[in-house]
């Protein structure tokens, strides 16, 4: 073996610890390669297959081609596969959709199921020419009753239009001239039901319902077909000519990325490209620092061999190698490192995922390690870890011989460089002084441990205000949808409804109910002095669009069942009894808003409070119109001269000309000023609270009170226009799809009508699955960032202080304590950890706020400092700093200082 | 036959105030075969001059010539390569690599050249320099005038046409220093080898041919010794 390798393996193995580091190191940036790259990968795959399992392999579909064409495209050399079917005929069939007119039966083989997913709901696959399997859309759409096993028979025959045959993209209009002709009648023993294929095959407009049968048809050829390259569709669509008659599977190959636009493929590579980035940024400066350190450690032997006769170029072969030796165990390592992890997650994650995109079609999501990704994983590593090495390698190489044996480079200081802060050393002591001016001289060496600490910092913070920006984002949508698993929305004017706390008993006693409550709620503009406008809303006020006749804000008003009433003010520390007063009751505020204003350059999004919680208790009032007895409410314009004028007619026409879709003769209205209707209901803002009950959504300013409080109100709101909001209940459940089965069928018992009964969780709960997928990812990407940060110091901080062993060997011969030693470290320790901060902090706010302005247009609760993750990455970096230097110096403080000093090849 | 022809060396460090001649217009000789001690006092540039002969610090300005060669005319790759076959360094602090053994330390310079080793100059070497039973120490178990012998086994393992010492018995006792000093007067005999040592022991400067003195960076002295010996 070469002399130079045989150097290099040896330094690798006398370096234990620093070769453990470096190689955990580069393990570390693998498996995160890895991870991102085999997971968007495996999302791909995984979106592929869900897609074929519901709707079909094929890649496109020629359609109404004669057997000729057919031919031709079957054996064109690029197809993977192919499948035919043959038209049958169409037959007139009488359906309540006026677009569909037609039964179109089409002959499949058994292998149609190779390309197109055929979901069946009852029965089987047609067998020969007189079995048919019907498409559930026919029933749906008040067409004929059918079962399994019936006989049906129909006309049928081509669809001609002016002497042209129609085919299946050619929609029905029912002005058009058309007809069958041709018709021949036949029987067909229904022998399955399957659901509607889908739009891919039969679009919106296909004016025929499919059924299939067995066999051959008499009419043209459709095939479906795969291609071997997905990507080269739209060059093989070209090359054909006839791609009039070509249906393209967009949905899948939008998967694959060859779609013109819209293309989830390249999100999610776009989404991998930046995470690799950020990753290769952490890990070029880890393995950069590791190699750097070992580098500077070895410039004297680097020097050595010069002097003897080694040339540059063996010099970097030499670190080349190391760095090769190091990606030989590192890269391999990884790769099972992060196949293992992202298996784990997406095993872990692998319901949320098939919930909400893969829905019942049985495929869940799996690791799908392709070598060409991984392949491509360890090249972007191997890469990372060569550019690494060679860096600091460079400077070795140029310096002359007896500049690196004299390590001069490294004592080249002056005097002014040293200079420590005179006060700083009369309050810190003879230590602190020493620290500093070791930090001091050291510039170079120490950058790279600062720098390291800077980017682990400003990483941190960054992800995580990304994930946390990428969250509420999600969460927004969420937050215009109440808590609630359940709602049932019932008229007041139900005669059951008048005892509702009845009612929420019967409904509430679902076993898996745990909370039940019913409120009424009015959503109305309530006017209140401009003096108790938030700050924040008073600025945002000025520029909103909303025209507000007079201050005020859009609030609910809560008139919650009692109990839960006081739950909630027990949940917000609030006593109850001021609220329950029943001659004069108070409410409670949710203070809080989220709208979108329209802005130059696009809706903006502001989360702000409404009232100055310091002038609460105050009194709101709602704006209501009154109720004109015997008159209904037609319009509410603003005239030609700009006032506003609201339009009465009397109930009996009003309902007429309603009925009738004529306009109604203006002479009969009622005008009536606002001044004349307005109805204005006072209510008094009272506690505020911080979560609002979940019958609320938490973008709403809501006002809370008890129900029992409605009888003091009552003679307001029953005299306006609002008398006749409903009453709702609301529930939390364990189990949300078995409480709804369960509360339906007691609202049926109880012949209570089951149509309002709505379940809210569950369709919630897709965008739940979003944001723990989101969740998942983003604490496991920061938990590696975090990981690469913190080995990146250890490294740093434990080579330095292991090249200053002589140094600190000769302070300790010179009289310095055991506890003068640590505190020496301490010192340096502390001035580490404020330079890291000193930088990454603001850093990462600006990189923060950079990310606010990106995410901005989507919504946004406004710029927030991240205090949270600022908190956190502040304590990491001292604890891991004090681990690093407490785990260094115990090292060298067993040692005898003499051997230290003449060590010579420190 | 003349070796080593040193032509107006100068080296300068710093600029300004801070400037310092460590090597101020240096001019010199050295015949093939000659044993040349430099003394002078501490900070006259004498390991400064050495360090330009041995091709590892670059003179400011000026010109070298070793065996007919504009050494400092070369690419880095030459110069490195004229190192490791035309010189030899011992220095006082030994430089081993301390994660080679004493073999492969001492073959270093031809295993770089990528050519064999030589096995009977190796065994002859490891005999003269009293390592026969130490081949496969590591430096950091050898004494200090074993480790000294090392490098001194490693200078002379290429028959280099220039063998040059700084100090090189600056960090041992007497009975080491002596032996070392046998060793590179042997070698000089023996081999036939050029060899300059620089010194502050008179006793090791007048056991050489010619003794160059330096003082502020320039040559005030240069004396050949004739001695009945030779």
């Amino acid at each position: 073996m070469n002399i130079l390798r045989r150097f290099t393996l040896r330094s690798l193995r006398e370096n234990k610890t620093r070769t453990l580091v470096t190689i955990i190191g580069i393990i570390l940036s693998m498996s995160m390669f890895t991870a991102v790259i085999v997971g968007a990968y495996s999302g791909i795959r995984f979106l592929i297959r869900s897609e074929e399992a519901r709707s079909g392999a094929f890649h496109g579909m020629y359609y109404d081609i004669d057997d000729e064409t057919a031919q031709k495209i079957e054996s064109a050399p690029e197809l993977k596969d192919s499948v035919r079917w043959q038209e049958v005929g169409w037959a007139k069939i009488d359906t309540a959709n006026d677009y569909k007119p037609y039964i179109l039966i089409q002959a499949v083989g058994a292998d149609i199921e190779r390309m197109v997913n055929i979901e069946l709901i009852s029965g089987r696959l047609p067998e020969n020419e007189s079995e048919i399997l019907m498409p559930i859309h026919i029933r749906d759409n008040e067409g004929p009753e059918f079962s399994v096993g019936d006989v049906m028979t129909f006309d049928v025959g081509r669809r001609i239009s002016e002497g042209w045959a129609l085919n299946m993209e050619t929609p029905f209009v029912p002005e058009a001239e058309e007809s069958i002709e041709g018709a021949a009648t036949k029987s067909y023993t229904i022998v399955g039901i399957y659901e509607r294929l889908d739009r891919a095959v039969e679009n919106r407009s296909c004016p025929g319902y499919i059924a299939l049968t067995s066999g051959e048809g008499t009419g043209n050829y459709g095939v479906f077909f795969t291609l071997k390259n997905p990507a080269k569709y739209f060059d093989f669509a070209d090359s054909q000519n006839i791609s009039a008659n070509l249906k393209h599977h967009s949905d899948l190959l939008m998967c694959y990325g060859t779609v013109q636009n819209g293309n989830i493929a390249k999100v999610i590579y776009g989404l991998a490209i930046i995470l690799v980035l950020l990753i290769s940024f952490g890990s070029i400066s880890l393995i950069y620092n590791s190699f750097s350190i070992s580098v500077s450690e070895r410039t004297k032997q680097f020097g050595i061999l010069k002097s003897v006769g080694a040339t540059p170029r063996q010099i970097r072969a030499s670190v080349l190698y190391e760095a090769f030796i190091l990606s030989l165990i590192g890269i391999p390592a990884g790769i099972v490192v992060g196949c293992g992890g992202m298996g784990l997650t997406l095993y872990l994650l692998r319901d949320s995922f098939s919930s909400f995109i893969a829905k019942g079609s049985g495929v869940s999501i799996r690791l799908e390690p392709s070598f060409g990704a991984i392949g491509i994983a360890a090249l972007i590593c191997l890469i990372t870890v060569l550019t690494a090495a060679v860096i600091p390698a460079k400077k070795a190489m140029k310096t002359s011989p007896i500049q690196s044996i004299r390590q001069s480079d490294d004592i080249k200081i002056r005097p002014k460089d040293v200079r420590t802060w005179k006060l700083g050393e009369k309050i810190f002591g003879f230590e602190g002084m020493m620290a500093a001016k070791n930090f001091k001289r050291n510039r170079k060496r120490y950058r790279s441990t600062v720098v390291s600490l800077f980017l682990s910092v400003t990483l941190f913070i960054a992800a995580s205000s990304f994930c946390s920006y990428l969250k509420s984002g999600v969460e927004a949508i969420n937050s215009h949808d109440t808590k609630a698993d359940l709602a049932y929305y019932s008229g007041v004017g139900d005669e059951k409804n008048q005892n509702p706390d009845e009612t929420l008993a019967l409904l509430a006693s679902c076993e898996s109910v745990t909370s039940g409550s019913y409120a009424r709620i009015y959503s109305e503009f309530f006017a209140f002095d401009e003096s108790l406008y938030d700050s924040e809303y008073s600025k945002i006020q000025k520029n909103m669009d909303w025209n507000f006749e007079e201050p005020g804000f859009y609030i609910s008003l809560v008139f919650l069942d009692d109990a839960s009433f006081k739950e909630l003010c027990r949940e917000n520390g609030i006593d109850p009894s001021a609220c329950l007063d029943a001659a004069s009751p108070r409410g409670l505020v949710y203070n809080k808003a989220i709208f979108s204003v329209e802005e130059e350059g696009g809706r903006r999004w502001y989360s702000t409070k409404i009232f100055d919680e310091r002038k609460l208790p105050a009194e709101v009032y709602m704006k209501v119109l009154r109720d004109v007895e015997g008159y209904a409410l037609y319009s509410d314009d603003i005239d030609e001269s700009g006032n506003r004028r609201l339009c009465y007619y009397d109930n009996e026409y009003y309902e007429s000309f309603l009925a009738s879709g004529e306009s109604p003769d203006e002479s009969r209205a009622l005008m009536l000023s606002p001044e004349e209707v307005e109805l204005r209901i006072a209510f008094t803002a009272a506690d505020v609270i911080d979560k609002p009950h979940y019958s609320q959504p938490e973008n709403n300013t809501s006002i809370f009170y008890p129900h029992s409080a409605y009888a003091h109100f009552a003679a307001g709101i029953e005299s306006s226009s609002i008398k006749n909001y409903s009453l709702n209940y609301y529930f939390i459940t364990k189990n949300h799809s078995a409480c709804f089965a369960e509360i339906k069928e007691k609202l049926m018992e109880e012949g209570l009508d089951s149509g309002p009964l709505i379940n809210m969780a569950s369709m919630n709960e897709s965008i739940r699955k979003v944001i723990q997928i989101i969740n998942v990812f983003s604490y496991g990407f920061i938990v590696l960032i975090s990981l690469i940060a913190a080995a990146n110091v250890f490294n740093t901080i434990s080579t330095n202080i292991n090249l200053r062993r002589r140094e600190i060997a000769m302070l300790r011969s010179c009289g310095l304590s055991q506890k003068g030693f640590y505190r020496m470290m301490n010192f340096e320790c502390v001035i580490y950890g404020l330079r890291g901060l000193m930088f990454g902090l603001p850093a990462s706010v600006l990189l923060s706020y950079l990310i606010f302005k990106v995410t901005e247009s989507g919504y946004v609760d406004g710029f927030y400092v991240p205090w949270h993750s600022i908190v956190i990455a502040s304590g990491s970096v001292f604890a891991v700093v004090f681990a690093t230097m407490l785990y260094a110096s115990a090292k060298i403080r067993n040692e005898n200082p003499i051997d230290a000093l003449k060590c010579e090849n420190l | 036959m003349e070796i080593l022809r040193a032509e107006h060396l100068t080296k300068v460090y710093g600029s300004g105030n801070n400037e310092v001649r460590a090597l101020d217009d240096v001019s010199f000789s050295v015949e093939k075969g000659e044993f040349v001690a430099i003394v002078g006092p501490s900070g006259s540039g004498k390991s400064t001059l050495l360090h330009i002969l041995g091709g590892v610090d670059r003179p400011t300005s000026g010109r070298l010539w070793m065996d007919g060669q504009d050494v400092y005319a070369q690419s880095e790759e030459k110069l490195a390569i004229f190192r490791r076959r035309q010189v030899g360094l011992i220095y006082q602090f030994y430089n081993l690599i301390p994660v080679l053994n004493v073999v492969e330390n001492m073959t270093l310079p031809v295993l770089m050249d990528g050519r064999k080793v030589n096995e009977a100059r190796l065994e002859e070497l490891l005999t003269t320099l009293s390592l026969g039973d130490r081949r496969a120490n590591l430096p950091n178990q050898l004494s200090g005038g074993q480790q000294q012998r090392v490098s001194i086994g490693r200078a002379l393992m290429n028959a280099p046409a220039v063998v040059l010492a700084d100090e090189p018995t600056g960090n041992l006792d007497s009975k080491n220093s002596r032996e070392i000093v046998e060793l590179l007067k042997y070698s000089n005999k023996r081999y036939a080898q050029t060899l300059i040592v620089i010194t502050h022991d008179e006793n090791i400067a007048l056991q050489s041919d010619r003794i160059i003195t330096i003082e502020d960076g320039r040559i005030s002295g240069d004396e050949k010794i004739r001695r009945a010996d030779r």
